[in-house]
């Protein structure tokens, strides 16, 4: 009987729980029940620091090495300081073509023999030409270690200048540029940076004219005077992580490096001046052929040394990180329909960087949507609609979700610290103090960084498009612009 | 005696050599066959399907405290039927704008407020729905799509606003890309009156005319529990992705999906199509037809398009591009769907005048290729590269998750995976040129040509 009394009650317990859970089914969902399944505070995340060990060889190149067995893998990140801002007016486009014929041919490896070693070892093996620095990045599997250093000896140390991959790559290079005055977002990037940079290796990289002439006239014997003027050892920091044996790559990194001597040669480094005259001025490039107005709003910014990086940058993500809750979007795309995509991008360079906005929309429409988006800007430039805590929150709560992601793996946080400690002087504690540092904002100290340097009365506005389209409308408005043909 | 002894010696030193020989030989015969062996580890997870058809997999990955929900629906633009191209896609980004339970921009909010990120995409044959989230909201995710599986909610106004988003991303993406725009009409030609026809973005005129009752028709028709597919990967427990899916999910009823006939027309003869358009560079495109992508010979077609022209010492770039400078590039890739696809390769002659010259030059190399086959060499090389590449893609469970997901939607397998490292295992040079031979037949080709308009002004 009392047996059966427990049966009785454990099936009603049964029943009760399976109607409760069914009557949270489909047809109860609303706004109240969703928030409340949102209820959540993410942890502050803590990066793991990895255990690596630094190698400095006499002349200066540095190798941090971090092992993690984890997978047979063997993975390299590095930068060698010094990129395009080594360049003059006379030699643009010269970091980009270098890096190019350094990953084809070196002097103990013709082009197919290059590329024959490398796919037959599945060596993956990178370099780019960044503003500032060369980026380097390869991987193998851990069987292929020794040929990865290998191949980034030969790479780093002896390139060859001479020969027809040479004469070849520039050609090539020829035809690529010459391509650009007929794509509509390299004309963008053309107008917008050779006018803000103006006389700067910044500005000039953009100018693919100046490029063109360069490519003209240039030969090996030049590549090879700027490559040992700009590639030296102690320029050089590289993160190994990966599945290896610590001193069998020491001793491998030691033979391939430590006998290879630094040039003394003296760059000079300009900051960036800031051009007046553009501010507030409004070029439309035309482009007939162009569906869209391709556009870009912008001024000169900070560079990488801006001391107030972190409060701007969540300013700047609630103000237009391109997703949808950003308050460009939400105008733009959710309430008028004008664009796919709008974001507003922070650029630093060590010698002066840039803040600007992108959209691309119907050429009709280009006039209306530089307003909306100057709208958005004095809004909070002038505190009608000043950020909310809520929009704060949620973009710290997204980073301190999303950043365990970013740094997973042991390479990108081992490449991080190279760079943060290498050339900005930070320690290995960066990453663990920007999460601090960006978990400690109150909304009232980002509103008023973000607004005090947030400028929308001086926007330099670029936009590419058919001009038919796009002059009535600026004209009807008594708004002044400059017109240029593209040259196709 | 001297001569004599020096003999002996050299004789024993070349005994001793040619043991060696055969000893490195062996080791390099050893290490190589180590190396051909493909073997890579299964990823963990456990599969179940509710009594309406839904399927769920599970990846647990503990690392971070971070799970990707992805929802994958068997519909793509090679469903949509003529006049109403781009509506699978339209369709994706109505599923932004709320449903009858939830007002418009709210489940973006509701993503964002939790630290989460949400996305779409939509392909020839699938259109998928993720959410990557804080682990404790696993539920919160899986009721939001349960909820936009059964109640979208379609307001004319706002599907009209978007349709204009919808063909700003047009403009964008293809439109004002040279090889899209190209690319886009050369496609059309080679598959005319096909389901490849159009892409997914479909034609300007229908993204126009597309109206709410076709919108929620296909809706109505494609997104039901049996024809989908839903994959929870990274900090997740299989045991609470089975509680909710049983709650969330259950209720809803199976469809019955009459899909329609996907044939592609035969071909029997080559066929060309020129676009003229504002360009410095000529591209030249070569579309084939391949086998839908549970034929494993589409591995073999892959493999071959690496030797071909994607490796840095592939026939085109080592010929036509490093040798004799008529290219700027090569490169060749596959389209792999649940129904026959095509794949392309392209070449970019180094100028205008050099199009036709190109054009012969690479059938050289294809006739070539035929004729004499792939060497030992080329073959290791891109088995090699593949297990790396196996290898490395352990790096993200979403990524495996992706790939056993997408051969479950489209074919309910999910050895597919396994028995292409298999097939690897078990193929030869041999067997790799005469597949080849089968796709890459002439009278199989489209050939296209995006060229500058204006014949002359192209600069060399």
């Amino acid at each position: 009987m009392k047996n059966n009394k427990k049966i009785i009650i454990y099936t009603l317990v049964i029943v009760l729980s399976l109607s409760l859970s069914v009557s949270v089914g489909a047809q109860d969902f609303s706004p109240e029940f969703f928030r409340e399944l949102a209820d959540v505070v993410n942890e502050k995340p803590e990066i793991e620091v990895p255990d690596y060990e630094l190698l400095e060889l006499d002349n200066g190149m540095k190798f941090y090495l971090a092992q993690n067995n984890n997978l047979p893998i063997f993975e390299i990140r590095g930068y060698i300081d010094g990129g395009k801002i080594n360049e003059s007016r006379d030699n643009v486009g010269i970091t980009s073509l270098m890096t190019e014929v350094m990953l084809l041919a070196t002097e103990n490896y013709g082009e197919s023999e290059f590329s024959i070693f490398k796919e037959t070892n599945a060596l993956s093996l990178n370099l780019g030409a960044g503003s500032d620095r060369i980026s380097i990045s390869g991987n193998s599997l851990n069987t292929e270690s020794s040929e990865l250093i290998s191949l980034l000896a030969e790479v780093l140390r002896r390139p060859k200048f001479e020969g027809n991959h040479f004469e070849r790559t520039v050609k090539e290079y020829q035809q690529l540029y010459r391509q650009k005055f007929y794509d509509d977002s390299a004309l963008l990037n053309m107008h917008f940076y050779k006018n803000l940079y103006g006389e700067h290796p910044y500005g000039y990289n953009y100018n693919y004219n100046l490029i063109l002439d360069f490519l003209s006239q240039v030969d090996s014997k030049e590549m090879n005077n700027f490559y040992q003027k700009t590639i030296n050892p102690e320029d050089i920091a590289i993160a190994i992580s990966g599945d290896f044996e610590a001193d069998k790559i020491k001793e491998e990194l030691q033979s391939s490096f430590s006998n290879w001597e630094n040039t003394e040669e003296n760059l000079n480094k300009s900051y960036v001046n800031v051009n007046q005259n553009i501010h507030n001025k409004i070029i439309v490039v035309n482009k007939a052929d162009a569906t869209q107005a391709n556009m870009r709003m912008g001024y000169n910014f900070y560079s990488s040394k801006y001391p107030k990086r972190i409060p701007f940058m969540m300013g700047n993500r609630i103000f237009g990180s391109g997703s949808f809750n950003s308050r460009l979007m939400e105008n733009l795309r959710s309430n008028k329909g004008y664009v796919y995509g709008t974001n507003a991008q922070i650029r630093y360079n060590d010698y002066g960087g840039a803040y600007f906005i992108n959209l691309s929309l119907e050429p009709e429409k280009a006039l209306a949507g530089m307003k909306a988006v100057k709208k958005e800007m004095l809004k909070i430039k002038n505190e009608e609609k000043p950020f909310e805590e809520e929009e704060l929150f949620e973009n710290i709560n997204l980073y301190n979700a999303v950043f365990p992601k970013a740094y997973q793996h042991q390479i990108d946080v081992l490449d991080e610290i190279v760079y943060q400690k290498e050339f900005n002087n930070h320690t290995d504690e960066y990453l663990n103090n920007f999460v601090k540092q960006y978990n400690g904002l109150e909304v009232s100290e980002v509103q008023r960084i973000f607004a005090e340097d947030l400028y929308p009365k001086i926007l330099f506005t670029v936009i590419v498009g058919p001009k038919e389209k796009i002059l009535p409308q600026f004209e009807e408005a008594g708004v002044e612009v400059e017109v240029i043909e593209s040259k196709n | 005696m001297k001569r004599l002894r020096h003999k002996l010696f050299t004789k024993k030193r070349k005994l001793i050599f040619f043991f060696m020989c055969i000893l490195s030989l062996m080791l390099v015969f050893s290490l190589t066959a180590a190396a051909e062996d493909i073997e890579v580890k299964r990823p963990e997870y456990q599969s179940f399907t509710l009594d309406n058809g839904l399927e769920v997999m599970v990846f647990p990955d503990h690392s971070i405290p971070l799970l990707r929900y992805s929802i994958y629906y068997n519909v793509g633009s090679i469903d949509e039927n003529e006049g109403e191209t781009g509506i699978s896609h339209f369709l994706e980004h109505l599923m932004f704008l709320g449903t009858e339970n939830l007002p418009e921009g709210e489940i973006d909010d509701l993503i964002s407020s939790v630290g989460g990120q949400l996305n779409a995409a939509t392909s020839f044959d699938y259109t998928y729905y993720y959410h990557e989230v804080p682990s404790s909201m696993l539920e919160l995710v899986m009721a939001l799509e349960s909820d936009r599986m059964q109640n979208l909610r379609f307001n004319e106004q706002e599907i009209n606003r978007e349709r204009e988003v919808i063909k700003q991303e047009r403009r964008m993406r293809t439109e004002n890309n040279i090889f899209s725009r190209g690319y886009e009409k050369i496609k059309a030609h080679a598959f005319e009156n096909s389901y490849l026809e159009h892409n997914v973005i479909g034609w300007m005129e229908d993204l126009n005319n597309i109206s709410t009752t076709e919108l929620k028709d296909y809706y109505q028709r494609y997104y039901s529990p049996n024809n989908a597919v839903v994959v929870v990967s990274g900090d997740v427990e299989v045991e609470d992705v089975k509680k909710f899916a049983q709650k969330y999910y259950s209720e809803y009823p199976s469809e019955n999906i009459t899909r329609k006939d996907f044939e592609l027309p035969e071909q029997n003869q080559e066929k060309t199509h020129k676009v003229n358009l504002k360009t410095n560079v000529p591209y030249a495109l070569q579309l084939y037809r391949i086998p839908a992508a549970d034929n494993l010979e589409v591995t073999a077609v892959e493999i071959f398009l690496d030797i071909l022209a994607n490796n840095q010492s592939s026939r085109l770039k080592e010929k036509l591009q490093k040798e004799e400078g008529i290219i700027l590039d090569s490169g060749g890739f596959m389209y792999p769907l649940r129904t026959d696809s095509f794949a392309l390769v392209y070449f970019i002659p180094s100028n205008q005048n050099l199009v036709e010259q190109a054009q012969k030059a690479f059938d050289r190399e294809l006739e070539k290729i035929f004729a004499e086959g792939i060497t030992d060499q080329e073959f290791k090389m891109v088995k090699k590269q593949y297990q790396k590449s196996l290898i490395f893609s352990q790096k993200n469970i979403n990524s495996a998750a992706s790939k056993y997901a997408l051969s479950k939607l489209r074919f309910n397998r999910v050895d597919l995976i396994e028995k292409r490292i298999d097939y690897i295992n078990n193929l030869n040079k041999e067997d790799v040129i005469q597949i080849a031979k089968k796709y890459f037949d002439k009278s199989q080709r489209t050939k296209g040509y995006i060229l500058p308009e204006n014949k002359g002004g192209a600069q060399q």
